[in-house]
């Protein structure tokens, strides 16, 4: 059975606030009122949304995640460094928010401050805690202006690594145009893109062909079709063209589609062009060079060879694979079990590599770096 | 330098799954319908000409359209003259059966006008039956509905389906928005289920202006290209509702066909479901198998459409990844779309031991055929006990 000790790169772990006020605090006093709602009709850090993935039990969480204290899973430094930052060779996590489409309230400029107030309380409650710790600005995106400003605004924090699209603001394709001053300012910072699924989001288009679904399982299976899209719209819309060195990282999708997509695309190669200036290479070319899939889903075929198969309908799929664990979700990956179900000449990629030159990092040479880095705990 | 070059014997005969036939004119409608509706369309002296019945797709292929140059016919049309289309697909004399599925046909569906919809289905099957099915023995019907109005669609079911050559019932366009394992549409498949016929879903019948839901996941997609890129999305949404709804336990004998949409999908998609059937249960109380069981007895998915990378053998080998689905594919030209697949270049791409059970026993087996050609004829769908008592869940 294929082992992997080697140093950790983990690109989606979901942290959160204990109690909405502590992002709060972190407002304007006037937004600061308007939160807190008179005491009795307080604001909540996530946007109201559609209920159908609230059905899973404990809010879709570990229970051994949830601290001591009653808060939620996801919210405590010293649990989060036990169970995962300590437990295994970690080098480097990439805290995603939980899941950070805290910009998608219906008052799009209490969800702009909103956005600031997370980033400072990001950078003052999470990042200075360990250096292991690196993450995402968080941003409203159906206000694309004061995304970029907030971006420029935080984007130079040198452990803020990429800049989180989660919530499809405007219910469209991310290569449409309306969002590109979130790539120029992403761009000119030097960050990449994370996307990830957000299926809590209101009003956002995301899994809704044939309709909504009605039960979390189907919501949940089916958001595949949103990163799909994004990554076609990505391409045959121009982003890469026009921001050449931008790259992106799609988290939370699962990667068994991929095959389907890149083939799709090519095999419209010539169609594309026709109806797009922005296409003058093969899709796959491109989502090669800028795109990359965390691992969690990983897909469970009956055996695990099966999966291999489908993910080998894309050449040097090694490269493009992130590992991701999903911390504190049930459906957690823990790094052993993807080391098990995949090939053993993957593993220093997919573990490590592969988000070292997403991120620009050095790769590590030894797992002595990382003990190097081990924190001193920090009381909170 | 030598090369050994095997050949294969040609797979004779051939079902084609799926052809898309198409009227001359709105006009040749209207001699099957009640003389009000047969008014509004004619609008006899109207400069702008008749009305031009049911709704618009969202996307058409910019470069040259939808059709086939060569399937033009003279006078009308892609699609709309038996003679070429016979031609055409009979000429290499294998193929020995053709299921005609409309063309415009399912955008007359698609219509938000639904009393509309619902004069023009009967008027297009009553057409499609006494201008293509009784004038060529080779070529058979499905029964057009539109879902807008379920209970007249079942209805239409009922009447149309009776005749000996409708093989099957083309779903159409999601007139309610809804995806198709919804309750609501359930009247439909019960007669459907009642006469033995399967349910045909086409790509493109989510893509009509009139929809109330988009045809991809993520808003809408700027071009053509990429929303037949995507094609598999509205599969993957309607699929997942037909097992979580727990139709095929309702209905245990309905089999589904999904036509356009790609295949590369399957497996991961799958997958991903039974993982979720294992571990969210309790939300599907009306399941009783996992998806990929469901999949394997009910779902069949046609090859117009497939991915087909640079070296189509990949394609074989990431199917394989899923063992069984040599017995779910059937073959489909799709003629006369632009990009339609004659039985020759599938069946090269097919390996050796494939190729009967996709160019003709899958769809032998699939559709209601008038002879009993099947070649499983023990196949009964599911247990009954257990369906009964999913059922009574319910």
């Amino acid at each position: 059975m294929a082992r992997y000790t080697g140093p950790i790169i983990d690109v989606d772990i979901h942290h959160r606030y204990k109690a909405d006020a502590e992002v709060f605090s972190y407002l304007s006093r006037e937004w600061r009122t308007y939160a807190e709602g008179g005491g009795l009709a307080p604001q909540t850090v996530r946007p109201p949304g559609p209920t159908t993935a609230t059905m899973l039990g404990n809010g879709a969480r570990r229970v051994d995640a949830f601290p001591a204290d009653g808060t939620f899973a996801g919210s405590d430094y010293n649990l989060l460094r036990a169970q995962l930052l300590d437990r295994y060779p970690y080098y480097r996590g990439i805290l995603t928010h939980d899941q950070g489409e805290y910009g998608q309230h219906p008052n799009l400029q209490f969800g702009i401050e909103l956005c600031r107030a997370t980033n400072d309380w990001n950078i003052e409650r999470w990042l200075s805690l360990d250096e292991r710790l690196y993450s995402v600005v968080a941003i409203p995106t159906a206000a694309p202006e004061a995304a970029a400003k907030e971006i420029r605004r935080v984007g130079n924090h040198p452990r803020l690594v990429s800049v989180l699209m989660a919530g499809n603001g405007f219910g469209k394709p991310y290569g449409d145009p309306v969002y590109d001053p979130i790539y120029e300012a992403a761009s000119d910072m030097g960050l990449g893109i994370a996307i990830h699924l957000a299926l809590n989001r209101p009003n956002s288009q995301t899994t809704a062909v044939g309709g909504p679904a009605s039960t979390s399982m189907m919501a949940i299976s089916q958001c595949s079709q949103e990163a799909m899209h994004y990554v076609s719209s990505l391409i045959v819309q121009g982003v890469f063209e026009k921001y050449p060195s931008l790259h992106v990282v799609l988290k939370e999708f699962g990667t068994a589609w991929l095959p389907s997509l890149l083939w799709s695309l090519d095999k419209h190669y010539d169609l594309l062009k026709f109806e797009s200036r922005w296409v003058k290479k093969l899709p796959s070319e491109y989502f090669r060079e800028h795109i990359k899939l965390s691992t969690q889903p990983l897909e469970e075929s009956p055996d695990p060879k099966q999966l291999v198969d489908v993910l080998n309908g894309v050449d040097g799929i090694e490269d493009l694979l992130c590992f991701s664990s999903d911390y504190p979700h049930f459906t957690f990956d823990d790094p052993t079990y993807i080391a098990r179900h995949l090939p053993e000449e993957w593993h220093a990629k997919v573990f490590c590599e592969n988000a070292c030159s997403v991120y620009g990092w050095e790769i590590p040479r030894s797992s002595g770096d990382v003990a190097a880095l081990k924190a001193p705990v920090q009381p909170i | 330098v030598w090369c050994f070059v095997k050949i294969r014997e040609p797979i004779d005969p051939v079902i084609d799954a799926c052809v898309f036939h198409e009227w001359p004119s709105i006009l040749s409608l209207t001699a099957h319908m009640d003389e009000g509706w047969a008014e509004l369309i004619r609008r006899d002296g109207d400069l702008t000409g008749p009305l031009r019945l049911g709704s618009n797709w969202l996307y058409r292929n910019p470069d040259g359209g939808n059709k086939a140059r060569s399937a033009y016919p003279v006078d009308g049309p892609a699609g709309s003259s038996l003679e070429l289309t016979a031609e055409q697909l009979f000429g290499s004399g294998r193929r020995h059966r053709v299921v005609l599925s409309y063309d415009d046909g399912l955008l007359v569906t698609g219509s938000n006008f639904h009393y509309a919809a619902r004069s023009a289905v009967q008027a297009a099957n009553d057409w499609s039956v006494a201008e293509w099915l009784e004038r060529d023995e080779r070529l058979f019907g499905l029964v057009l509905i539109s879902t807008s109005l379920p209970d007249a669609a079942a209805a239409e079911i009922r009447r149309a389906g009776r005749h000996p050559k409708m093989v099957g019932v083309a779903l159409g366009a999601n007139g309610l928005g809804r995806p198709f394992g919804h309750p609501v549409y359930h009247p439909i498949y019960e007669a459907a289920a009642e006469l033995g016929l399967p349910l045909i879903l086409q790509l493109g019948s989510d893509a009509m202006t009139d929809q109330i839901v988009p045809p991809t996941g993520g808003g809408l997609a700027n071009t053509y290209g990429e929303y037949r890129s995507l094609s598999a999305h509205p599969a993957m949404s309607h699929l997942g509702s037909f097992m979580t709804e727990g139709v095929f336990d309702r209905f245990p004998d309905l089999k589904i066909l999904i036509v356009g949409t790609g295949a590369a999908w399957i497996p991961g998609y799958l997958w991903r479901l039974d993982y979720w059937y294992k571990n969210s249960s309790l939300e599907v109380p009306g399941m009783t198998h996992p998806p990929t069981e469901y999949f394997r007895r009910h779902v069949r998915v046609a090859t117009y459409g497939f991915e087909w990378p640079a070296q189509p053998q990949r394609m074989v080998r990431l199917l394989r990844a899923m063992p069984g689905l040599e017995s779910v594919i059937l073959y489909t030209s799709g003629y006369p779309n632009y990009d339609w697949e004659d039985c020759t270049l599938i069946e090269a791409r097919l390996p050796d031991e494939w190729r009967r059970r996709v160019m003709y026993e899958n769809a032998a087996d699939f559709f209601r055929w008038p002879d009993d050609i099947r070649v499983d004829k023990g196949s009964e769908p599911a247990a009954r006990d257990e369906h009964s008592t999913a059922q009574e869940r319910l």
